[in-house]
């Protein structure tokens, strides 16, 4: 059952797994008659039960995957997360980096790019972005190519880091009290 | 037609009216609010759909639930409680399913006098 509820996370698999324990020994002391695979059967089996969790759950539960909810969702967790936050940023500053040099080369297409000069001992290529025109030498090697290629760059770093904080932030629980017991019930 | 699968869809949409409805009158755990809820009859929810019920109505922020050491149990239990909005939103579902039974009182009258003889 822990493994079917993987999806969730771990404080509200742990209230699950615990409400499910405090059921059976609730069960078993009403009807002492009952075994606790008889009690368990009523629940079906772990695989379909855990199941029946994620099903009601994400049915009507607000769907937050944007990027900026899973920085959120990294930056407010646990230090574990750090690194995978630490990556994804630097990943998400290159997409910024790639729009801003395609920004670049459209407004200053003649001092922006790729260029190339020939000198004595080769080819010598420089990435320059820059209002300066005499910190260009050579032709231009990628031209007006250059403003498709940086912005598809940054949508490939934005879908790719997407994907990765989907797959590395668990979904939105509302399980806040911890599952020890504390307090006695309250008279009403 | 699925006779079957209309009376689960119909016992699902009324199993989280019955569930505020029976927290809105107590504070009180899993297995207490499904023996109540069977004393009543009709909805047949077990052990099986309350506990994913209530996690769902926790998430949405209808209920709370906290975990008690009870004297009278030798194990925690997670009690519920309606939370503001989930008072507000049983108000709301209460008005709704005072009219919808009214409408359906109206239309099937003669034919549930007819099932009962």
């Amino acid at each position: 059952m822990d493994a079917a509820l993987a999806r969730l996370s771990e404080s509200e698999r742990r209230e699950i797994l615990l409400e499910t324990q405090s059921h059976v020994a609730e069960q078993a002391e009403r009807s002492p008659q009952l075994s606790v695979p008889e009690i368990l059967e009523e629940l079906g089996t772990p695989e379909a039960y855990a199941r029946t969790f994620l099903v009601d759950g994400d049915r009507d539960a607000p769907r937050r995957t944007g990027a900026l909810h899973g920085l959120a969702r990294l930056a407010t967790g646990s230090w574990t997360a750090l690194p995978v936050l630490v990556f994804v940023v630097g990943f998400y500053s290159v997409a910024v980096l790639a729009l801003l040099i395609a920004l670049a080369e459209l407004l200053e297409p003649a001092t922006t790019g790729y260029f190339v000069q020939q000198t004595a001992t080769g080819r010598d290529i420089s990435f320059v972005v820059s209002g300066d025109p005499s910190a260009v030498r050579g032709p231009d090697l990628l031209g007006v190519w250059l403003i498709p290629i940086a912005i598809s760059i940054a949508v490939v770093i934005h879908l790719a880091m997407s994907a990765l904080l989907r797959r590395v932030t668990p979904r939105e629980s509302a399980v806040r009290e911890p599952p020890t017991p504390r307090e006695p019930p309250r008279d009403e | 037609m699925d006779l079957n699968a209309w009376k689960a869809q119909l016992r699902k949409g009324a199993a989280e009216l019955a569930v505020l409805a029976v927290l809105d009158r107590d504070e009180t755990y899993g297995v207490d609010l499904l023996e109540r809820i069977q004393m009543a009859g009709g909805l047949d929810l077990s052990g099986g759909s309350i506990y994913p019920l209530l996690n769902r109505l926790q998430q949405e922020g209808k209920i709370r639930g906290r975990w008690v050491e009870d004297a009278g149990a030798s194990h925690p239990r997670k009690y519920y409680a309606l939370t503001r909005t989930g008072r507000a939103v049983l108000s709301e579902m209460v008005m709704e399913w005072a009219q919808f039974e009214a409408g359906m009182r109206l239309l099937l009258g003669e034919e549930v006098a007819r099932a009962r003889k």
